[in-house]
């Protein structure tokens, strides 16, 4: 606090938030303190600096085209490769969760059928963030519980064999 | 193929990415992978380099991010939650490399990397300047700021990529300029 200001309205001000009144006090003050109307001007005078400079680092820093491409196919690539290793024929396991996804919302409900997926993911993964064909039975096993436990039985069942035909037609 | 717009400015970059992300949410596919891979490529490599990655590694780190996309933003389904969320999935990559390469890597250590851009840069020296301005502020302000000018990330998305309340966020803006004002006065020396 200086000069009656608080840092509080400093922010709202700077942000364009602060009420009318208040406003046109602050900038009343600011009008006739050569103190605090030298602060301001500096903020907004930094904050100009900091747009302009963070601005050419950006530039500097993110790249091209060409790089960007060459990424991209990298990036692709190994989603292939990854696909090709699993010895998937028709679907990603990415794919195979949605179809088990769409396959539950009109029952369960979306969000309910986010948590339990989120909750069997948590639990099934063997490493990294990554879900795959690998954990893929252990991921259903989980699913199929938690479906059966919040949206009945019969819902844990129609997802255990969702699981399990999803994952025959991926290998086929 | 779509390209990035040439030149474009900062809003037209946005709703690139914003098109990019809304499609691929929508309908996950080799085709929209790629597109928005190519849509963020150049915010995952100003991430890490800003944050003193050597070009190859911002390039391996940036593709650990997209794998991670490309396997988990289904959770998200709406649009405005991606930024965010995007911008922890790059904090943890860069965390977890750190804590594997067991070394410091000071939050924009840049005057090499920047000195040793290829032609298409104009001022070699480019960005040196907001780099000697960021050494001198502490670790968080430092993060705060990178993310507020460089990212530009509004102050509810820095509060929920750091787990800060706004207002914290707001008021270590508003103290690290202060700090400027008083070590670099208007800036320009
Ligand atoms: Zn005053």
């Amino acid at each position: 606090m200086r000069h009656g200001i608080d840092e509080q309205s400093w922010l709202a001000w700077l942000d364009g938030t602060l009420d009318a009144q208040a406003r046109s006090a602050l900038e009343a003050h600011l009008g006739i303190c050569a103190d605090c109307g030298w602060q301001s001007r500096q903020l907004e005078r930094w904050r100009e600096l900091l747009e302009t400079e963070a601005g050419r680092l950006r530039a500097a820093l993110c790249g091209g085209e060409e790089e960007w491409e060459r990424m991209a196919w990298r990036s692709l690539h190994r989603l292939r490769e990854a696909a090709a290793r699993q010895g998937l024929g028709r679907w990603t396991v990415l794919e195979a969760l949605s179809i088990l996804r769409l396959l539950m919302e009109p029952i369960c409900g979306q969000g309910t059928v986010r948590a339990v997926v989120e909750r069997a993911l948590e639990r099934s993964r063997a490493a990294g963030p990554a879900l795959t064909w690998g954990d893929w039975g252990r991921f259903v096993g989980h699913l199929s519980d938690a479906a059966a436990s919040v949206c009945g039985s019969a819902v844990g069942r129609l997802v255990a064999l969702a699981g399990l035909c999803l994952a025959e037609e991926a290998v086929a | 193929m779509p390209s990035q717009p040439a030149a474009a400015g900062h809003d037209a970059l946005a709703l690139f990415e914003d098109e990019a992300v809304d499609r691929f949410l929508r309908e996950p596919s080799e085709e929209s992978y790629g597109q928005l891979f190519r849509a963020l490529a150049p915010r995952l490599l100003c991430y890490f380099r800003t944050r003193g990655c050597p070009t190859e590694l911002a390039e391996d780190l940036a593709q650990e991010v997209m794998w991670t996309v490309y396997q988990r933003s289904w959770m998200l389904r709406r649009l405005e939650r991606f930024r965010p969320w995007l911008y922890k999935v790059m904090r943890n990559v860069l965390l977890q490399h750190l804590r594997r390469s067991r070394r410091d890597v000071a939050t924009v250590a840049l005057g090499k990397e920047t000195a040793e851009l290829p032609a298409p840069v104009a001022d070699p020296l480019a960005g040196s300047q907001f780099s000697e301005w960021m050494a001198s502020l502490a670790p968080d302000e430092r993060e705060i700021l990178t993310l507020r000018y460089v990212d530009e990330l509004e102050y509810h998305e820095i509060a929920e990529v750091l787990g800060l309340p706004t207002g914290t966020v707001q008021w270590k803006i508003f103290n690290a300029k202060k700090k400027l004002i008083k070590r670099f006065g208007n800036g320009r020396g």
